[in-house]
């Protein structure tokens, strides 16, 4: 194999010792898995062993590496049977092993039928669930954030398997309380809207510190509809934004450890946005590390609380026009999962931009 | 004939690159910074940061650079206003990927990359965000895959006061098509023509020339790839200002189960290894 061809076998020239990273399988398990089974294709792979089955980007490397190895387990098999010792003679096949291995790689074999019990694991029908999922929420004379979503159909697809969605939003205020309960928003396939607070909350009045909680109802697969709120500058003295920042909550045990390596960066004011989605009180030590200087500070969020605050306000005397300041590092120390969002305004092009951690 | 399955070792979870843009004018500068304050932080353990920035061949990077070991809390920098002078050209617009590891442990669950954070400035405010790099392998859901690849990016808007661009970013050593699609917010469809990204190579897409009406707004955005590339939305000003940047999201196959989450087995992460 030339290098030319050898580069396009390849997905990426990452040297990993897996030919799939998520299902852990190296060339070694793969080629047993080919050689001592009667696995034969992609979608084989996939569903047996969960290989290319999750982040996809070995797919173009697994195949290349399936047909390697089928084309030679089946040299092998030739070459073991023109050795043995004559059969009984057969009636002649239509179609040749080699035939067969390049309908299988086309993809058109037949499905094998299934089992009794294959038959009877499947479940009747789609299952529904419910999808709850938040993001930090602010109204204020200067700001305002929208919930932006879309239920776009899957291209392929010649339908949306959620066809039109049905969802509604709760808003949590920055004490944690529950202000409000949306109307029920009905969302046809492939529409997208933005709401205001005002259209989703009218009997909310304010300025308002929160998360927003929509919870779509009876989906069968997320697709899509992955909810992004949009932070509008309401004047334009307050600096220009139509920053997207997307959902993050869930309820997690997992440490969800939160920090920004970009804190205070020359000509740049820094917000840090965060949301407890928790039914469980948040506190957490925060620190500040710029050279061998570390700052330290305590904040706390009731369940379902949230806060707005400018970095610089958690360090009160803190020089931030010191050189050193850029890099530096903010964390929080308590991995308990919450959601975080830092914000930053340049005042050189009067503009805003959002960052998820 | 029934499908007979073989038993396979359960190996050890390693670490992988992240990909991201590089942009440098003499406008517009980033900064890429590593952390090993996420994932697990573990005191006791030694990270390490592989960077590198590819041109022309998908294969060789045109630069690249090696952190020594990082303690827990540093704060690995890299300017692009530097990467640019060693190349002795004033403007970047590259692919980079990022290898963030330690080896004293493997990666605890199935996000198996450590991001950098790039951090874009501009001097007039033309380009200007924060983005994690994007994960090329690894993915604790699953994600729907058909001839294409897809990304999906809701409710943006292309008016008279603004519209929005796409970058996309391919990690692989392949060469990929891609088009981008605007579902208008009563469905209609209108798709770009197809435009190629670089094997380890970045690209970008205009809404700018595009007048669509106002009551049409706002437009879901898909972006469909002929590989699994990675695809950063932004919003501008037409008076050129950059006002939001945030990535996309592929089709999920499953309902994500905020309401009652299965935690992610933690796998012995953490934990260093035996020296």
């Amino acid at each position: 194999m030339d290098a030319a061809s050898f580069i396009m076998k390849q997905t990426t020239n990452s040297q990993s010792s897996y030919v799939c990273v998520c299902a852990r399988v190296t060339e070694e398990d793969f080629r047993k898995i080919i050689n001592e089974s009667d696995t034969a294709t992609y979608g084989e792979l996939k569903s047996l062993y969960g290989i290319g089955d999750r982040c996809t980007s070995c797919e173009f490397e697994i195949k290349d590496l399936l047909d390697e190895c089928l084309t030679e387990k089946i040299i092998a098999q030739r070459a073991a049977k023109l050795a043995a010792p004559p059969a009984a003679k057969k009636p002649a096949k239509r179609v040749s092993p080699f035939e067969r291995l390049l309908q299988r790689l086309r993809g058109v074999t037949p499905e094998k039928p299934k089992s009794a019990a294959a038959k009877k694991a499947e479940p009747a029908g789609p299952v529904r669930e419910t999808y709850r999922t938040g993001m930090f929420f602010l109204r204020n004379a200067e700001m305002e954030a929208t919930l932006a979503v879309s239920n776009l159909q899957f291209p392929e697809h010649t339908t949306n398997p959620n066809g039109e969605v049905t969802f509604d939003v709760k808003l949590h205020g920055e004490d944690g309380r529950l202000l409000a309960t949306s109307q029920k928003i009905r969302l046809a396939n492939n529409a997208s809207i933005e709401m205001t607070a005002g259209e989703l909350f009218p009997e909310v009045k304010g300025d308002v510190v929160g998360a927003m909680y929509p919870e779509f109802e009876n989906l069968v697969q997320t697709g899509s509809l992955r909810p992004y709120a949009v932070m509008i500058n309401k004047t334009p003295r307050a600096g220009l934004a139509r920053c997207h920042y997307h959902d993050k909550f869930a309820l997690f045990t997992d440490p969800g450890f939160f920090q920004t390596n970009s804190p205070f960066e020359p000509g740049e004011t820094c917000w840090m946005a965060i949301s407890n989605c928790q039914t469980k009180r948040y506190e957490s030590d925060y620190h500040l590390k710029y050279g061998d200087t570390i700052l330290d500070g305590k904040l706390a969020l009731e369940p379902m609380a949230s806060r707005w605050v400018k970095l610089e306000e958690l360090f009160p005397g803190l020089d931030q026009k010191a050189p050193e300041l850029s890099p530096a590092l903010f964390w929080l120390e308590n991995p308990q999962h919450v959601m975080v969002y830092f914000f930053w305004r340049l005042e050189a092009g009067n503009v805003w931009m959002a960052q998820h951690h | 004939m029934s499908m007979t399955k073989i038993k396979i070792p359960k190996r050890p979870r390693e670490w992988v690159p992240s990909a991201f843009l590089l942009i440098h004018t003499p406008n517009i500068s980033c900064t890429i910074r590593y952390t090993p304050m996420q994932h697990r932080r573990n005191p006791d353990a030694r990270y390490f940061s592989h960077v590198k920035i590819f041109g022309n061949s998908a294969i060789e990077p045109v630069w690249e650079t090696k952190s020594g070991p990082l303690p827990l809390q540093s704060n690995f920098a890299l300017e692009s206003g530097a990467i640019a002078a060693d190349l002795g050209i004033d403007k970047l617009f590259h692919y980079g990927e990022v290898l963030n590891s330690s080896p004293d442990f493997n990666p605890p669950d199935p996000n198996v990359s450590m991001a950098s954070h790039l951090h874009y400035r501009s001097t007039d405010g033309s380009f200007y965000g924060g983005v994690s790099s994007f994960t090329i392998f690894g993915a604790p859901r699953r994600i729907e895959r058909g001839a294409y690849h897809y990304e999906a990016f809701p409710s943006m808007r292309v008016d008279e006061e603004k519209y929005f661009s796409v970058y996309i970013i391919n990690p692989f050593v392949r060469p990929a098509g891609f088009w981008v699609q605007i579902v208008t917010k009563d469905g209609e469809k209108i798709e770009s023509e197809r435009c190629v990204v670089r094997g380890k190579g970045v690209a970008s897409w205009s809404s700018k020339g595009l007048e669509i009406p106002r009551d049409k707004n706002p437009l879901g955005v898909i972006v469909r790839s002929e590989t699994k590339t990675t695809s950063v939305f932004t919003t501008s000003t037409r008076d050129g200002k950059m006002i939001g940047l945030d990535h996309g999201h592929p089709f999920l196959l499953q309902v994500l189960n905020h309401v009652r989450p299965v935690t992610v087995a933690a796998g012995g992460g953490g934990v260093l290894r035996e020296a």
